[in-house]
């Protein structure tokens, strides 16, 4: 790094800082993407900490239960629009503005198409019952939270498999269905709800914690490259001068780098 | 040294918002409300690395100042047993925001906000830090904040709406109390995330400063001692804090969403809770303490007239206590239930730590040897911060060792300890900066003789005080109570006495300081004699701190007999 | 705002992204196959050592730092494998629970 601090062709005292220091403003990107790192890496942390110690075989079975052609799809999007955002740069370096703004919009779009399909797997969840259980909104919608109260207790006296037990359907007060009664029946009966461990309710939380905030920052991603769209369109991003697109890649790739640990973690750990 | 060319540091234009201020500007020519609005504009809209430490100054001491009498109310109370001034509840709000407040708002920022602002750009010779704009946006993370903290402490979101409840429980807000009390937990964790914001921003900074920003003829090992310190402190600033933001971040979710994963209830582990606490909370220690090293460094050189013994060391050793420190956190924790694996690994690793920070103790003493040796204010505050540090490094020994720590743990020793190494370290270390550079950062001079007595009466209270502390913790009294066994009493009035005799203290030094910046007489460029480049530049420094690329004719610390060139 | 170093930027070609993304895809189903195997414990080591990969790739191509200097890979490496092993020192005290 300490070559590049004597090469100045002007004075830095009469000018001021308005010289642009290209490798500064990237390592001061990168310096950035480690905190972003750090910052799902504690999640992931508590993740592997209940994973290992206490919940192995909980996770696994609570697992089963997420979408994976859903999780799957997501994660080609992302894929892809990493690929669609480094185009966008290499059109930018060669000079081609439209292009290069053509690229950064099929990278919001994909960035889009990732948080409707999230929408619906969340839905879908929200619908069964599985959702963070003090979001007054949500039980007013979708009735009470089946990660409100845990059941290790008949669990453990049911001696089913945990997959049996989940199986098994309850109502809202927590009674099972009657024994021989046929899953459509008991659905109409109202017996819509599940029950779950507390290794599944720590499970179900981790996946929207930590996908909530990814998509979070996924959202952020597109409000900042849409920034970058307009910065380009008024050619204050151009082939001498695309620091800041760049480093908004570097955010994306960060973003597409969680989802690619996310998705094993969470939907392939049954 | 100043031109008429360029401008003081008084009057700054690097600002964002230009188009506003020069409109204000314009109007203020007849109108003297709207020069104050320009004045205030052209502060808090300013880039200029030394009006960032200014306002970072400014409002850190006021914080300081309601921490302090925070810690005065708890002084108060403790005077005798039993309930004297405030409720049992009001007690626990009180040690809580003490505990915030001094350690968010003015012992991390600390040095690197206000010193490591001004000085380090004109160190390493650089007109500015390496993003000017961020570091203005660190401030407004650390002002918005400092707001957030504020508001806490009456106003919040309970289940039952809006909460007149402060934050209590202790500023470390463990689970599962702090996500299952009515008080503002929340708000005051967005506050501690905002702040954590600001930390993080103003280290991406100095790294990069460090990397990028020195003068041409400056390799790594011929910075000063104090960049050093900073740029090792910034490492950490980085690397350590979004731990915490993402761990109060998931007490803010559990909170609102009853995600529950550290309710132990729905399958959490209190503990887990406590491991990520700690992996930021101790590397955050050091960044209390590291950068006031790197100003001992400067001191004790200056004021010795003499080279600094070991300067590569002491550099490394910045290093060595920044990663050895990311290993020890667990030693916050040996009574809280891990296995004796974990404890007797964290305890020997723990030990390992007061060797880089012993070989800096050396190296300075070292340095001292036949050197010429002025007692001037900043000298004893740095020879102050030697003898403090050292005790509460010695204090923090016991504490490593698991069987003693077991007696002592949640004790008022903990206190003391923590008190002689964060505030007898990186407060004291504070007050010799301001000391030392106050001149060139104002252009005046103060009065010895009143800071002498400053310190003085400081330097008494302080002990007394702080070793109170210590010796009732031994004999048994816990930490975070309202109220205490008799037998307790006269020691807790010794210390409080002594409290309000170090209170006094430090009153009398900030006087006479504040007396210096309008009466104080007129400072020469280097009053101390210092090598290093701040020395070189005008008083004030102008704009952009040099008006060219300063000749490194010497290195810094080109005394008699350098070992350093 | 022109800076003097355009010769040392790299223009990296969208046929090499291509062929990134194309491996990238590869390894996404390698990873959905091998999650259909019972291995038992073996099966997180693999996801995660897959997933690694697929990094890296991101990292050393997308993210440009294959074509980085020397310095800055080493501090991207460095902080990385650090924060994993003061991470991994945490299950000293879960792992022996």
């Amino acid at each position: 790094m300490s070559e590049e601090a004597g090469v100045h062709e002007h004075n830095r005292f009469e000018v001021g800082l308005e010289h642009a220091d290209y490798n500064g403003d990237k390592f001061g990107m990168w310096l950035f993407v480690f905190t972003e790192l750090i910052l799902f890496g504690g999640m992931f942390f508590a993740f592997f900490v209940y994973s290992k110690t206490m919940y192995g075989a909980e996770f696994h079975e609570a697992g089963s239960h997420l979408n994976l052609f859903m999780g799957g799809g997501n994660t080609i999007v992302l894929l892809t629009s990493s690929l669609t955002m480094v185009f966008g740069i290499t059109a930018i370096q060669y000079g081609k503005k439209y292009l290069s703004m053509f690229w950064i919009i099929l990278t919001i779009l994909f960035a889009l198409t990732f948080m409707v399909v999230k929408y619906y797997e969340w839905g879908y969840k929200f619908k069964h019952h599985v959702f963070p259980a003090k979001i007054t909104m949500l039980e007013k919608s979708f009735g009470v939270s089946d990660l409100k109260t845990p059941y290790d207790k008949e669990f453990k006296e049911s001696g089913m498999s945990l997959k049996e037990f989940n199986a098994v359907p309850v109502n809202a007060a927590g009674e099972a269905a009657p024994e021989g009664m046929s899953a459509d029946d008991a659905h109409d009966k109202g017996y819509t709800h599940s029950r779950y461990t507390r290794g599944q309710i720590i499970f179900y939380g981790l996946y929207f914690a930590m996908t909530g905030l990814h998509g979070f920052h996924v959202l952020l991603g597109v409000v900042v490259l849409l920034w970058v769209l307009s910065l380009t369109y008024r050619n204050k991003i151009v082939s001498n001068d695309f620091i800041i697109m760049e480093n908004v890649g570097l955010y994306w790739h960060v973003v597409d780098l969680i989802w690619i640990y996310l998705f094993p973690v969470f939907y392939l750990v049954s | 040294m100043s031109t008429q060319t360029h401008k003081s540091f008084y009057q700054s234009d690097m600002l964002i918002f230009k188009g506003l201020y020069d409109s204000l500007f314009e109007l203020g020519k007849n109108n003297w409300i709207f020069r104050a609005l320009a004045w205030i504009c052209s502060w808090i809209f300013s880039t200029d690395h030394k009006r960032v430490c200014m306002l970072y100054l400014v409002f850190m001491i006021i914080f300081f100042t309601v921490g302090a009498a925070f810690g005065g109310i708890i002084r108060l109370e403790w005077m005798w047993p039993g309930t004297q001034f405030i409720s049992a509840q009001v007690y626990n709000s009180i040690f809580t925001l003490h505990g915030v407040i001094m350690i968010f708002m003015f012992v991390i920022p600390g040095i690197p906000a206000t010193l490591g602002n001004f000085f380090l750009p004109i160190l390493l010779g650089a007109p500015d830090v390496s993003f000017p704009r961020l570091n203005l946006f660190s401030w407004y993370c650390f002002i918005i904040g400092a707001g957030l903290a504020f508001l806490a402490l009456f106003l919040g979101i309970g289940e039952t709406g809006v909460n007149f409840m402060a934050p209590d429980g202790g500023w470390t807000f463990y689970v599962p109390y702090s996500v299952s009390n009515e008080a503002n937990i929340s708000m005051a964790l967005m506050a501690a995330f905002t702040l954590g914001f600001s930390s993080i921003f103003t280290g991406i900074n100095f790294v990069a400063t460090v990397h990028r920003m020195r003068s041409p003829k400056m390799g790594w090992f011929q910075m000063p001692l104090f960049c050093w310190a900073i740029y090792a402190t910034a490492w950490i600033q980085v690397i350590a804090t979004p731990v915490v933001g993402i761990t109060l971040a998931m007490v803010i979710v559990e909170r609102a969403f009853g995600i529950g994963m550290f309710d132990a209830a729905l399958g959490g582990d209190p503990v887990l809770y406590q491991h990520m606490f700690w992996i930021y909370s101790h590397p955050a220690v050091y960044i209390m303490v590291v950068p006031g090293m790197g100003l001992i460094s400067e001191i004790i050189a200056v004021f010795s007239q003499r080279t600094i013994f070991g300067y590569k060391a002491i550099a490394m050793s910045s290093f060595g206590i920044a990663v050895i420190g990311y290993f020890v956190w667990a030693h916050h924790m040996f009574t809280a239930g891990m296995t004796d694996t974990a404890a007797i690994t964290f305890s020997f690793l723990t030990f390992l730590v007061g060797v880089p920070t012993a070989i800096k103790i050396f190296n300075w003493v070292a340095t001292l040897y036949k050197g010429s040796i002025k007692l001037d204010p900043p000298m004893v505050w740095a020879l102050s911060f030697v003898f403090l540090f050292s005790i509460g490094g010695f204090t923090g020994l016991l504490l490593g060792a698991i069987a003693a720590d077991l007696h002592v743990h949640d004790t008022l020793y903990v206190v003391g300890h923590f008190h002689y190494t964060m505030f007898g370290g990186g407060g004291v270390a504070f007050f010799a900066g301001i000391h030392y550079w106050f001149p060139k950062m104002f252009g005046r001079m103060y009065n010895f003789t009143a800071a002498h007595i400053g310190w003085f009466l400081f330097f008494i209270g302080f002990n007394v005080h702080y070793g109170s502390m210590m010796i009732i913790g031994i004999q048994g009294m816990p930490r975070r109570y309202h109220d205490y066994l008799p037998h307790f009493q006269d020691m807790h009035m010794i210390g409080s006495i002594a409290a309000f005799v170090m209170l006094a203290g430090m009153a009398v030094f900030s006087i006479n300081l504040m007396i210096a910046l309008f009466k104080g007489e007129k400072a020469t460029d280097n009053p101390w004699k210092g090598k290093t480049l701040e020395w070189e530049t005008a008083t004030p420094p102008i704009l952009l701190n040099f008006e060219k690329e300063p000749e490194l004719a010497h290195g810094p610390y080109a005394y008699e007999g350098e070992w350093v060139k | 705002m022109s800076h003097g170093h355009d010769d040392e930027v790299h223009i990296v070609s969208y046929a090499s992204h291509t062929l990134v993304w194309l491996g990238l895809l590869m390894l996404s189903g390698l990873t959905v196959a091998a999650a259909g195997i019972n291995l038992g414990d073996l099966n997180l080591l693999v996801a995660m050592v897959i997933a690694t990969i697929k990094g890296s790739l991101v990292v050393a191509y997308f993210m440009h730092v294959k074509y980085e200097k020397p310095g800055l890979q080493s501090i991207i490496l460095i902080v990385i494998v650090f924060m994993f092993v003061v991470f991994c020192e945490a299950f000293v005290d879960f792992g022996t629970r």
